[in-house]
């Protein structure tokens, strides 16, 4: 008895199901939305007749990234070489190339080892690669060293300037670049002053300037 | 002999004369309007095949256009020549496209399916009405019932393990034969059939409890 409720259950439970499923399966004969087919539409005509032959353009395109590169390439390089040109044209800023050797102790002051200006000869165009970091502010004709103790951001809104005369030694161990000079030789500078009376910053007028040493 | 004979050229009159081997032929030859045709014949069962796998209205209508877009690369890169219609059916080869793209969706987001986007579509609404009228339950309560019985076995095919969903997808929703579902889900005819046994089974299963918690409910 038991066993023919529980078949019986099963079997109701089966029909339903199977009810059900039918119900479902009608839902399923809906259609799908209209725009979507319009979008196919549109697509199709993209791909299949407007346009060129897929192949075709799959093969512009395969060629025509490269040679976009290739251009791309060749313009880069162009452009280079114009700018080394231009380096290379530029006019000597500052007049003259000072050649660093490496700065001498201060204590050879006066000794054999002091550099000696030689005649001015350009080596490179790019003075500012051979300048120390110390060198500043390089203008045209003209060299300035900004003194360590001094503040460059305060303005004194004065331009006193003493012209003095420095000897080589000194010059280079303030940071000037200078690996050429003359026995007996200082070199003519422009001192600037602040407001304060201290000293902002040297100058040395390019080319150099030089005056025979007083014994 | 002579019955052999006869037997194939028939077969060959009939193959000439079959309208999908011609459709295939125009697409072949990436004739437009037979891809629009190619989207009238079997734009329902794509599509319902990847409602019922996805659970989603929206992404089905997505991923059905992605069956027909890749069929359409198919026709411009020209590898829709290899497609050989004496194999099998075009709309089992569009829906074993359908099937490895829910499947790549499902493997990429992980999503599932959400059931509110069915049933809350309109489709969804004007079926129930169709519903209703055919069994002539005006009533609310009766129409409540069948739309929560309805959304149960739904969400029991969505929760089917995912070559038990094709199966029953296929022969119960879609009506397809068995033949056809082992063409389209690349297995044996038995195993399509093994598939559906134990898909109908689980969905009774599943059925069933629900309606044993109501009964433990009411009685508690």
């Amino acid at each position: 008895m038991v066993e023919q409720r529980s078949t019986s259950t099963e079997t109701t439970d089966a029909s339903r199901m199977e009810y059900l499923l039918g119900a479902l399966r009608s839902l399923s004969q809906q259609d799908p939305p209209p725009a979507l087919r319009e979008r196919l539409r549109l697509l199709s005509y993209q791909r299949l007749r407007a346009g060129v032959e897929p192949g075709a353009r799959a093969g512009f395109r395969s060629w025509l990234r490269p040679a976009f590169v290739v251009a791309l390439l060749a313009v880069i390089g162009f452009i280079a070489v114009r700018v080394a040109h231009l380096y290379r044209s530029e006019p000597l800023r500052a007049g003259i190339e000072l050649r660093v050797a490496p700065p001498k102790e201060p204590s050879s002051v006066g000794s054999a080892a002091v550099p000696v200006v030689r005649g001015a000869e350009v080596k490179s165009t790019r003075p500012r690669h051979s300048l120390p970091s110390l060198a500043q502010n390089t203008t045209a004709r003209r060299m300035v060293v900004s003194l360590p103790y001094s503040n460059s951001a305060i303005d004194t809104g004065t331009d006193a300037t003493i012209r003095v005369s420095m000897s080589q030694t000194e010059l280079v161990s303030l940071g000037f670049p200078m690996n050429a000079t003359l026995h007996d030789r200082r070199v003519l500078a422009e001192l600037t002053l602040g407001d304060d009376g201290l000293p902002r910053s040297i100058s040395v007028p390019l080319p150099l300037e030089l005056v025979k040493e007083r014994k | 002999m002579l019955w052999s004979r006869a037997g194939n050229r028939k077969k060959t009159s009939k193959d000439n004369a079959d309208p999908e081997a011609q459709l295939v032929e125009r697409l072949k030859q990436r004739d437009e309007p037979a891809f629009l045709e190619l989207y009238d014949r079997h734009r329902r069962s794509v599509y319902w095949f990847l409602v019922h796998m996805t659970g989603s209205v929206a992404l089905a209508e997505d991923l059905t256009q992605g069956v027909f877009v890749a069929i359409l690369e198919k026709i411009s890169s020209g590898t829709i020549e290899q497609f050989d219609s004496g194999k099998g059916a075009l709309e089992g080869y569009l829906l074993g496209i359908a099937r490895n793209l829910a499947r790549e969706e499902r493997r990429k987001t992980y999503r599932f399916a959400s059931l509110e986007s069915v049933f809350e579509a309109p489709e969804w609404e004007r079926f129930l009405d169709k519903f209703c009228a055919e069994n002539q339950t005006q009533d609310a309560e009766t129409l409540l019932a069948a739309q929560s019985d309805l959304k149960l076995l739904y969400s029991a095919i969505l929760d089917l393990p995912q070559p038990y969903r094709e199966t029953i997808v296929l022969c119960s929703l879609q009506e397809k034969s068995y033949q056809q579902t082992a063409a389209i889900l690349q297995c044996s005819e038995g195993t399509v059939a093994s598939r559906l046994n134990r898909a109908k089974a689980l969905l009774a299963a599943k059925m069933q409890a629900p309606a044993a918690d109501k009964v433990k409910t009411s009685a508690g």
